[in-house]
């Protein structure tokens, strides 16, 4: 069946899938290339879907003056809906990844005053626990995530930018931590001096 | 060297008949999973490496980083 022959409803369809396809696609390549943890098999099988419902649209059609445009659209708005399910999880993945590695950070230098170096952390930190928040909502709803996809991304690139950040002071931080350490460690060996003193001053 | 070890290891559990635990006998699985997608993947260079992660090892995810506040709750 030709493209042009199409009702305008399937073929406006068409293309709002279409664009569905790019988004997931490029969001399976975030979660791929910047994350490093390989393919995200759930958003695999939600592309799998998506071309299923297309690919019956045109199956049952053998008489191409009878398109069921009702049936055609319904099949490909399922489409459209498994495309952004697999946004959501191409996004999910790769947010859960750079939350993990927020704890790792969080964990890593309970003990070392952050502020010092990084004033926003506990700003920053807040915002963290906020987007756990909203995805203890979303995981709620284990049929319609799709819905949440628009505010998938804004998180995503929330959690990543903050992860990033915090990796960037990293360094700094250390250093932070080395040099307290070893004052630290001068006034243990002061004390430890000022007791010898005062003991070999007694013994006398 | 490393081979013979776990050579050695192997055969020294089959002589006990120690059972494998659920978690090793998951891990197992999981790695000739791993292995077939890496021998049979055409095109995508993370499958050629077996790296990919399931609808299980996400759920894990989500559960390990909710369970986990960076700020004290109100």
């Amino acid at each position: 069946m030709l493209f042009a022959s199409l009702p305008s409803s399937i073929r406006a369809k068409l293309a709002e899938f279409e664009r569905e396809y790019r988004r997931a696609e490029s969001a399976l390549k975030v979660h791929e290339i910047e994350v490093l943890m390989g393919l995200v098999a759930p958003a695999l099988n939600e592309f799998r879907y998506a071309g299923s419902h297309l690919s019956r649209i045109f199956a049952d059609d053998e008489d191409t003056n009878n398109l069921d445009e009702i049936a055609a659209t319904q099949a490909i708005d399922e489409g459209i809906r498994h495309l952004r399910r697999a946004t959501y999880d191409a996004y999910d993945a790769a947010l859960l990844f750079y939350l993990r590695k927020c704890d790792a950070f969080n964990r890593e230098y309970k003990h070392t005053t952050v502020t010092t170096i990084l004033p926003s952390f506990p700003d920053e930190q807040t915002q963290i626990d906020t987007i756990k928040n909203e995805l203890d909502k979303e995981y709620r709803d284990k049929e319609r995530r799709d819905k949440y996809v628009e505010s998938k991304e804004q998180q995503y690139l929330r959690a990543r930018d903050i992860s990033q950040k915090w990796e960037r002071y990293r360094s700094e931080l250390n250093k932070e931590r080395a040099k307290n350490l070893r004052s630290t460690l001068l006034s243990i060996l002061g004390i430890l001096i000022t007791l010898a003193a005062l003991l070999v001053a007694l013994i006398k | 060297m490393f081979d013979r070890l776990m050579w050695f290891l192997r055969t020294i559990r089959q002589m006990m008949i120690l059972p494998l635990t659920k978690t090793q006998l998951r891990r197992q699985d999981e790695d000739i999973a791993r292995g077939i997608c890496a021998y049979l993947s055409r095109g995508n260079v993370s499958l050629q490496q077996g790296l990919f992660v399931t609808a299980e090892e996400i759920e894990q995810l989500r559960h390990e980083t909710l369970a986990y506040r960076l700020t004290r709750k109100k």
